[in-house]
């Protein structure tokens, strides 16, 4: 099997509350969001800062719904797992290297990614020619060595093509997880959130989660 | 496109990256296929993961659940449903389903026997005595055969009691907050209940079918944010103790919010009622609000130590839900013996007001005392202490130490609670002596200290 590696310096990521309306709206008929609440589904706001990778350096935001993963007999338990509705990056070589492998759906622009690690808190400001398109916050708690095994959801319509697929993400990195609500979501009008109800988004995470200086593996592509 | 590199890993998978030396120092380490999922501890699964599945059948999930259950059951969660073998007294015997052995005279911070009634000789009498009148059952729904002349008594002893004008009484606490919320409110109607609210709040927000959601806890801007802008009926939910937290919802400012947004308020006081206020009748009556609530939700399992529940307000209210709740509407009626147990446990709890004192005695001691030891007990103000642990790893470690040095108590891990929100909850009663809270207090520290959570 061929296996694609992208090493990280970091990855933050924070799950928010959203309508479920809105989280049906988004999700392909195959897919049903989780609920964290009655009728509030999961919307995970993930960044990373890429270190190593086919393409180079370059920095990643990933905007998704938090669905069920395929659990099957005798399969590996993933942890869980994510239909992307919208992906952006830095550079444009990474953005085409996405869409042709995994069939990501992207925000066609080199956005600009700011962090800013302070005292076990990162900030991280993403603009689009410098007008703001969110403002994330996410905190960390212990840092445990893990290998995280996720699903990731994609459809070829996304991209202009047909197909409904699946690929295996592993998370091999120091983490850590926590539902302190300490961290924050602002998001801003742009085409990055156009599909969401912003008031219906809540500003405080229920769970933030942060991998440290790792690496992520997809394996290939699967049509389901 | 970066330089690209390919080399065979000791599966035989392909790995592509730009520059393996340098991922290499970003920890790649040995293979990343699939199987190493096998490496994840099964304890960093939770129910949530078996939760949905694919597949047609609908016993998709039996089989991956059954092998996740068959390795965390012996490590960690045979510590739930361990069975007593004596009453919910402050000491109890009970059977270790790890090894067997039944442990003896365990401190009991694990039930809600709040005033210590359920085992109290007044209330065992009142049982037996009715078990020779009605016998066991009392083989009907309340609206056709099932109510007696000691449930119309029970509901009207606990209206006098609530200060209300009359009260519904259902088969559990469960029941009377599903039948109740969706007993009154309809699709197209708004719910806001604290984002802290019980299972059965939130069942009966769903099978209400009403617009839901969810203000942040105790957080007034956030409650008044969700009912801005919302046109037609409204109702307000919060309990009067939180049962993971023992802290207190901020009554005052949430029913001015609601007021001001034209809602309708409930209270569940199922962890407060015969506890706070100066009757006894809950948080409401603590904060001098008990007549600006709309409806007063409560349970006869906590503090009067049996079984049931109830809603007490007006008699339009009560009129109205008997017909449209339908959880006690198609439940059997509560059996005969346990309303007479109620019934007892209730005029003993009025009759007896220096037992509330006892347990905040006792709750101020065992709050002082465990805070002394640096022991983390959250907000806590009442009789629920939260023994924050905060990581979710250590918690059956710490719970199998505790119940085999002579607690028990319960664990508390996600998803009841937030991840690393992790605690053991612990249940003050007024029937506990100085004695049994100070030896607990020595255990729970000594084991704490061992674990590294305190110093």
């Amino acid at each position: 099997m061929n296996l694609t590696r992208y090493g990280f310096e970091n990855c933050v990521g924070a799950f928010f509350q959203m309508a479920t309306s809105d989280a049906k709206g988004i999700l392909p008929d195959h897919l049903q969001p989780m609920e964290a609440q009655h009728e509030r589904s999961v919307m995970a706001v993930l960044a990373f800062q890429f270190t190593e990778s086919e393409v180079g350096e370059y920095d990643e935001l990933v905007m998704a719904i938090i669905t069920p993963p395929l659990i099957e007999a005798g399969k590996p338990l993933p942890k869980a797992a994510f239909f992307p509705f919208m992906v952006a990056t830095s550079t444009p070589e990474s953005r085409a290297h996405a869409i042709e492998r995994w069939r990501l759906p992207h925000h066609m622009a080199d956005l600009d990614f700011d962090w800013a690690e302070d005292d076990g808190r990162m900030t991280l400001r993403v603009s689009d020619d410098g007008a703001p398109v969110l403002e994330l916050e996410v905190t960390s708690h212990d840092f445990h060595e893990t290998t995280n095994p996720y699903h990731c959801f994609t459809v070829g319509e996304s991209v202009g093509a047909e197909g409904r697929f699946k690929v295996n993400i592993f998370m091999n990195a120091p983490h850590s997880e926590h539902e302190f609500e300490d961290g924050g979501l602002t998001l801003h009008e742009h085409p990055m959130t156009s599909m969401l109800t912003l008031d219906e988004v809540s500003t405080y995470p229920f769970r933030e989660e942060w991998y440290r200086a790792g690496v992520q593996t997809f394996e290939e592509l699967e049509e389901i | 496109m970066a330089d690209q590199d390919e080399k065979r890993t000791d599966d035989g998978s392909t790995v592509t990256a730009s520059s393996p030396d340098k991922v290499a120092k970003n920890r790649i380490q040995g293979d990343t296929g699939s199987h190493l999922s096998n490496a994840v501890d099964p304890l960093e699964y939770d129910y949530t993961n078996f939760y949905f599945g694919s597949g047609d059948d609908a016993f998709a999930l039996l089989d991956p659940f059954k092998e996740w259950w068959d390795q965390v059951q012996p490590v960690g969660y045979y510590q739930y449903e361990l069975p007593l073998h004596t009453a919910p007294g402050t000491r109890v015997d009970v059977r270790d389903t790890k090894t067997g052995e039944v442990r003896k005279n365990l401190i009991n911070f694990a039930s809600y026997n709040y005033l210590g009634l359920s085992y109290r000789d007044e209330v065992k009498a009142a049982i037996k005595e009715t078990v020779d009148v009605y016998g066991g059952g009392s083989s009907g729904s309340p609206i056709l055969s099932g109510t007696t002349r000691l449930h119309e008594e029970l509901e009207e002893e606990i209206a006098a009691f609530k200060g209300k004008e009359a009260c519904l009484v259902f088969p559990t606490g469960y029941s009377a907050n599903v039948g109740v919320i969706a007993g009154l409110m309809r699709s197209g109607d708004l719910i806001v209940a604290d984002q802290y609210a019980h299972a059965s709040i939130v069942d009966g927000m769903i099978l209400s079918k009403a617009k839901s959601k969810f203000f942040r806890h105790n957080r007034i801007d956030d409650l008044d944010r969700k009912l801005a802008g919302f046109e037609g009926k409204k109702l307000v939910i919060v309990e009067g103790v939180y049962s993971m937290d023992g802290d207190f919802a901020d009554l005052p400012p949430i029913l001015e919010v609601a007021k001001k947004h034209g809602a309708r308020t409930l209270i569940d006081e199922a962890h407060s009622t015969f506890l706070f206020g100066e009757n006894g009748r809950g948080v409401a009556e603590h904060f001098g609000l008990d007549e600006q609530v709309d409806i007063h939700i409560g349970t006869f399992s906590k503090s009067l130590g049996g079984q049931g529940g109830f809603v007490a307000g007006s008699q339009k209210l009560i009129d109205y839900l008997r017909g449209f709740s339908r959880s006690r509407f198609f439940s059997c009626a509560l059996a005969p013996p346990v309303v007479s147990g109620v019934l007892a446990a209730l005029r003993l709890a009025k009759k007896e007001p220096e037992l509330r004192t006892k347990l905040m005695d006792n709750v101020e001691f065992m709050q002082a005392r465990l805070r002394a030891a640096g022991v983390d007990v959250a907000d806590s103000e009442s009789q629920v202490i939260p023994i924050m642990i905060r990581r979710d790893g250590l918690m059956f470690q710490i719970g199998e130490d505790l119940f085999r040095e002579g607690i028990f108590i319960n664990p508390v891990k996600y998803p009841a609670v937030g991840k690393h929100k992790s605690r053991f909850r612990m249940s003050i009663s007024a029937s506990h002596t100085r004695e049994d809270l100070e030896e607990g207090a020595v255990i729970i520290e000594r084991v704490l200290r061992r674990h590294g959570i305190i110093a």
